[in-house]
């Protein structure tokens, strides 16, 4: 059978070259369509990971605004978030982590901040409580559980340009990050101490990260020192709620999900397992990103499941058609076999070889030219789509998720009622890139998805061939 | 001399368009073991059909043919094939990508023969018939109707059944070297005991056999 099926595929080179080309093409499809599926499902999982899984609480200004009596302050009306109600939900079902803030305006003696206009604001506590104060605060301290988690770092909106972010372990040390434009402007490198005033605390502090703007979008509002990104400081979480002077009080809770799909289900777990109020608070969850990206990756991977189901069915019918016009020849080669003695499955067992043999070949070659084939296909189909969709997202800037999400009660924070100065709309990632290397789990089945088309092509021919008797099939040379 | 094959109340009928052409119609005979027959006849006759039926290329559409006692269908055609009959056919019937040596081992290893120099013994045999050693190894296309009838009839007897049949086995050669395919066949049927039919047209070739049948109205009778 083996030694037959090597003598044939030696003496009909033409045909084996035909079938070899054949195979190559439909291999390199199939690797394209089963790396392009790999991709994509990773992608999208990478996405969840990245973008849109975080939740954040904060005062429900609508009701706030329903609710407020005329003439009240805004501020005054305003509930504050505590670190009682923070700590309900991070205990919860579906929350992977979590970063509570808290925010202070400050000022510096040995520190000049960055200029962004000539106005000065009075002093604000950021969660809102005005405090009157002749002090200007030209800067704003931002404690976090940990840095690592911000946006502005994980988009790369800000980079660390030196040294590191704060984490879990500097809580309740004197450490601080500051942005490289107010390092330079007063001469201050990693290992420097400066010293900030909150309400007449003194603090210092030891720089162990700076941290360069990298986009425009996080410029903050133009005309206030302190909501400029060069002017915050950010420090441990401790640090900040003894400079704020309230060990309860933050200035916003975020929660990041296992999982985006998870926002609904955890919205509803908090209203039924914790006290939380939702008429005055509300949980908005940041997924419109996630929404944009992953409706161009859905769209990819369910594309690439039919290109492959097409690619297979394809691939088998036109193998079928080619091996049945081939059989032609080997019509009579079956008859010579079957007056032999030889059974019938060793005469499918051998043409089953002999595509293996050639499928073999194709599939080592594709193993090289379907990557190639992978990336172009797999790129033009995200260009594609993602360069549609990105025509209605321009807005300029993005939600600071650092800041309670003022005037917003859902989960919708394009909303109205922003901070003055601060921009509106999200912005998508400029391109989603598939990652269509190819894997052990791909070449596997591709090895499957190739044996099974030689199951199918050779087979089907064979049926036809083999209910014959040989007289029938001898007579027909005959004639 | 033991019976080897029989044909029991045979039947049997081709389509031609419409028309359904009858060859065999209900008959009977016993073929021998050491025996070399000849199947005479002219062109459409049947004579071919016999060969298909003896070698269980086809079904009788009634009766049945039998081998040793047993009917072909309970042996199973394709093992009867396998094991116990060898054809020559008219056509040749070889396998276009294997050279001469190739389609004799190939035979060899469908009956499951397993010689200790399987190559060898094929040479051999095809020495025999008159082939040279470089035409053994040639491509069969490039043999001339001769030496393809050669290596056909090699073939045959590479597998060493008890019965072997053949389609004008002769017809491509010349006079001499038919007479000693005929001296051959003699050879087995005489001396290694096996049942031999041949079909032919040659009267010289039909006069050396032991037995000569015709089909006459339907039955194999003897001439």
């Amino acid at each position: 059978m083996f030694k037959n099926a090597i003598l044939s595929i030696k003496k009909n080179k033409g045909r084996t070259f035909l079938l070899f080309l054949l195979m190559v093409l439909i291999a390199n499809l199939v690797i394209a369509g089963l790396s392009i599926h790999s991709a994509s499902i990773k992608s999208m999982q990478q996405v969840r990971e990245s973008l849109g899984n975080d939740v954040t609480l904060s005062v429900n200004m609508q009701n706030l605004m329903q609710n407020r009596k005329k003439g009240e302050a805004i501020r005054s009306a305003m509930p504050m978030i505590t670190t009682e109600m923070a700590d309900q939900l991070k205990s919860l079902k579906y929350v992977a982590s979590y970063t509570y803030t808290v925010e202070v305006g400050a000022s510096s003696e040995s520190l000049t901040a960055v200029e962004v206009s000539d106005d000065h604001m009075p002093k604000q506590d950021m969660g809102g409580n005005q405090e009157d104060s002749e002090t200007t605060s030209d800067f704003k301290i931002s404690g976090n559980t940990s840095m690592e988690k911000l946006s502005y770092f994980t988009d790369e909106t800000y980079t660390l340009s030196a040294g590191r972010l704060l984490n879990e372990q500097d809580s309740g040390t004197d450490h601080a990050v500051i942005s490289a434009t107010l390092a330079e402007d007063n001469d201050v490198g990693l290992g420097d101490k400066i010293r900030i005033t909150v309400d007449e605390v003194e603090q210092e502090l030891e720089v162990v990260g700076i941290f360069e703007v990298a986009s425009a979008n996080g410029m903050g509002q133009m005309g206030m020192n302190r909501e400029s990104p060069y002017n915050t400081i950010y420090v441990d979480y401790e640090t900040a709620q003894t400079l704020n002077g309230s060990k309860t009080e933050l200035t916003a809770a975020t929660f990041y999900l296992d999982d985006p799909k998870h926002v609904d289900a955890f919205k509803e777990l908090a209203e039924e397992k914790t006290t939380i109020d939702f008429d005055k608070y509300t949980l908005n969850a940041n997924d419109q990103l996630y929404q944009r990206n992953v409706q161009t990756l859905e769209n990819v991977e369910s594309f690439a499941t039919i290109f492959l189901l097409v690619v297979i069915l394809a691939g088998s019918i036109i193998l079928c058609l080619i091996l049945i016009l081939t059989i032609r020849g080997r019509f009579y080669e079956i008859g010579i076999f079957l007056s032999m003695g030889q059974p019938k499955f060793k005469i499918i067992g051998q043409h089953f070889i002999e595509m293996i043999c050639i499928a073999a070949a194709a599939f080592v070659l594709s193993l090289g030219t379907g990557k190639m084939v992978s990336n172009v296909i797999g790129n033009m189909l995200v260009s594609g789509t993602s360069s549609a969709e990105q025509m209605g997202l321009d807005g300029g800037g993005r939600v600071n998720k650092e800041m309670p999400s003022i005037g917003a009660d859902s989960a919708d924070t394009d909303s109205v009622q922003r901070p003055q100065g601060m921009d509106n709309a999200f912005q998508a990632p400029s391109d989603t890139q598939l990652d269509v290397s190819l894997n052990l789990v791909n070449i596997t089945e591709l090895a499957s998805i190739t044996i099974l088309i030689c199951v199918i092509a050779v087979s089907l021919p064979a049926v036809y061939i083999l209910r014959l008797t040989p007289r029938e099939i001898l007579i027909r040379k005959e004639s | 001399m033991e019976t080897i094959l029989a044909f029991d109340h045979v039947s049997y009928f081709y389509q031609d368009g419409s028309q359904q052409v009858l060859i065999f119609d209900d008959a009977s005979y016993t073929f021998e073991k050491g025996k070399l027959y000849a199947i005479v006849g002219a062109s459409g006759s049947g004579k071919t059909t016999s060969i298909v039926l003896a070698g269980g290329l086809d079904k009788p559409k009634e009766g049945q043919v039998t081998f040793q006692g047993q009917s072909l269908k309970s042996i199973g055609f394709p093992v009867y094939r396998q094991k116990y009959v060898s054809i020559v056919f008219q056509a040749y019937n070889l396998i276009s990508y294997m050279n001469a040596c190739q389609n004799v081992v190939c035979a060899m290893d469908i009956a499951k023969q397993n010689p200790a120099d399987k190559k060898g013994r094929a040479l051999e045999i095809l020495s025999g018939l008159g082939l040279k050693p470089e035409e053994c190894v040639r491509d069969i296309s490039k043999l001339s109707g001769g030496q393809q009838q050669r290596v056909a009839i090699a073939r045959a007897i590479a597998k060493d059944a008890e019965l072997i049949l053949a389609d004008e086995p002769t017809g491509n050669l010349d006079s001499r070297s038919a007479s000693s395919i005929v001296d051959l066949f003699l050879k087995l049927a005489h001396e290694q005991h096996k049942c031999v039919i041949i079909v032919t047209h040659a009267k010289e070739v039909a006069d050396r056999c032991d037995v000569q049948l015709s089909i006459k109205d339907g039955k194999l009778l003897e001439t």
